[in-house]
């Protein structure tokens, strides 16, 4: 640090005021409007660069076949730099053609839904939190709590919209909760999202049989989300005396770190049961 | 005129964090460039200039992040402030004060955000519908040491191209 003599302590209490109350007004949710505006040109961006970054990440990802390119590009010398780009761009047409054909089949295995396809375009700068942005906001008719989807199963659900973006909480958060049943023997519990990123099937009922490999779908329950939307599938279950509950871990079919494309299920709307909470006595 | 450039800079630091982090896929963590940037940069520069590279970097990062705005900021502003306040007894040992910030900074600035976390899910400021549990023997080691390892790595680097930045800068603060 430069010294200089600064009185520290006007400073430390206007900023840390500054930001408590920052805080507290977008906490509140006052600050919506201007956090949208703003943060509009920022996903604009994002969205700018994601392409990019992906174009970089096939590259690193790929090491086995770029070694195999070029033992074939030692006899090819003069074509290096075409192959090269050319496999680059193939890999990406090719990865891409996979999302699209899984996002096809979901929509026409559920035609009687209405879809919006989005690019995630950014993560949360903080992990923990486990939300993206998708390119898709207000404008594309995407609103808060519809589900979002890829042809592997459920991704999670729209927090916050605005004009042209969208942030989606992942089932893999752990401030998200599903409503769940198996498939084969129809035991109901909940998926929740755990520190380390993985699902875990809780509230099984004692004595349920639950066993590995059962594909664990949506349940429907509480209106949050359509029925039968696949999870993931049961990779161990545990089970002991002593707990009211048996719990099972799930591994979803979706690799959320390198979630590309999804689809918004806009034709859903979320059922509000809180006219049926109980308003406590005045 | 140095927290001019803090606009750009933490902007272009939150949409590469943003974007670009995350495909690294470093074992489900990674560096935190806003952080690291700010202690670089604070290290050098007066304690207000700090503090404001610390609250716009904050606000970029809140911006591309669930956490309600204003949050990141005042831990990097925390940060800040102590460091402003160690860095005046250990003024001799530039490098290895860098290093210990790098370390001690982002144990203190994670361990507050994720602390943060828990505190907005209490009063409802992040939608939740499940009840989130900071399992702080778990997370210690698989979310923030990790990165107090990366951030370590890269303050360095990092430093070493803000200082060239700084030096440039006229004397106006």
């Amino acid at each position: 640090m430069r010294r200089r003599s600064v009185n520290r302590i006007p400073l430390l209490i206007v900023t840390v005021l500054s930001c408590i109350a920052l805080i507290f007004f977008s906490g509140g949710g006052a600050l919506r409007g201007l956090e949208g505006l703003v943060s509009t040109p920022l996903n604009a961006l994002a969205g700018l660069f994601s392409g990019t970054s992906r174009t970089v990440a096939s590259l690193t990802a790929g090491e086995r076949t770029y070694e195999e390119l070029e033992a074939y590009v030692a006899d090819l010398e003069t074509q290096l730099a075409r192959i090269t780009t050319e496999l680059v761009e193939l890999r990406e047409t090719g990865a891409d053609y996979q999302r699209l054909a899984d996002l096809v089949n979901y929509v026409a295995q559920n035609q009687n839904q209405e879809v919006v396809a989005a690019d995630v375009i950014a993560r949360d700068t903080v992990r923990a939190l486990r939300t993206v942005v998708i390119n898709r906001g207000v404008r594309d008719g995407v609103r808060v709590g519809m589900p979002v989807v890829t042809g592997q199963g459920l991704v999670g659900r729209v927090i916050n919209v605005s004009a042209n973006a969208s942030r989606v909480q992942l089932i893999t958060s752990e401030f998200s909760s599903v409503s769940a049943r198996t498939q084969t023997n129809r035991v109901e519990g909940a998926v929740i999202g755990l520190a380390s990123g993985a699902l875990r099937l809780t509230l099984i009922p004692q004595g349920a049989q639950v066993q590995v490999g059962d594909l664990v779908l949506t349940s429907g329950l509480g209106g949050n989300l359509p029925p039968d939307v696949v999870i993931g599938q049961v990779t161990s279950t545990r089970q002991f005396q002593s707990d009211i509950d048996q719990t099972a871990e799930v591994r979803s079919l979706i690799d959320f770190d390198r979630l590309e494309m999804v689809l918004v299920v806009t034709s859903f709307e979320p059922v509000d049961l809180s006219v049926f909470e109980p308003t406590p006595e005045p | 005129m140095g927290i001019f450039y803090a606009f750009p800079i933490m902007i272009a630091a939150a949409v590469l964090q943003a974007v670009f982090i995350p495909q690294l896929d470093l074992i489900g963590v990674g560096p935190n460039l806003i952080f690291v940037i700010v202690v670089a940069w604070a290290l050098n520069a007066p304690l207000p200039q700090g503090v404001v590279w610390a609250v716009v970097g904050g606000i970029a990062s809140d911006l591309m992040s669930a956490m309600p705005l204003g949050t990141s900021a005042l831990g990097l502003a925390m940060v800040v402030f102590v460091m402003n306040a160690l860095g005046t007894q250990f003024y001799q040992l530039g490098i290895l004060v860098l290093l210990l910030m790098g370390l001690f900074g982002t144990f203190f600035y994670e361990f507050y955000r994720l602390a943060m976390l828990d505190f907005f899910h209490l009063v409802g400021y992040i939608p939740a519908d499940a009840p989130f549990v900071i399992t702080w023997g778990s997370d210690i080691p698989t979310v923030i040491a990790p990165v107090m390892l990366y951030n370590v790595a890269m303050i360095l680097p990092v430093y070493v191209l803000l200082r060239r930045l700084q030096r440039r800068l006229p004397e106006t603060e």
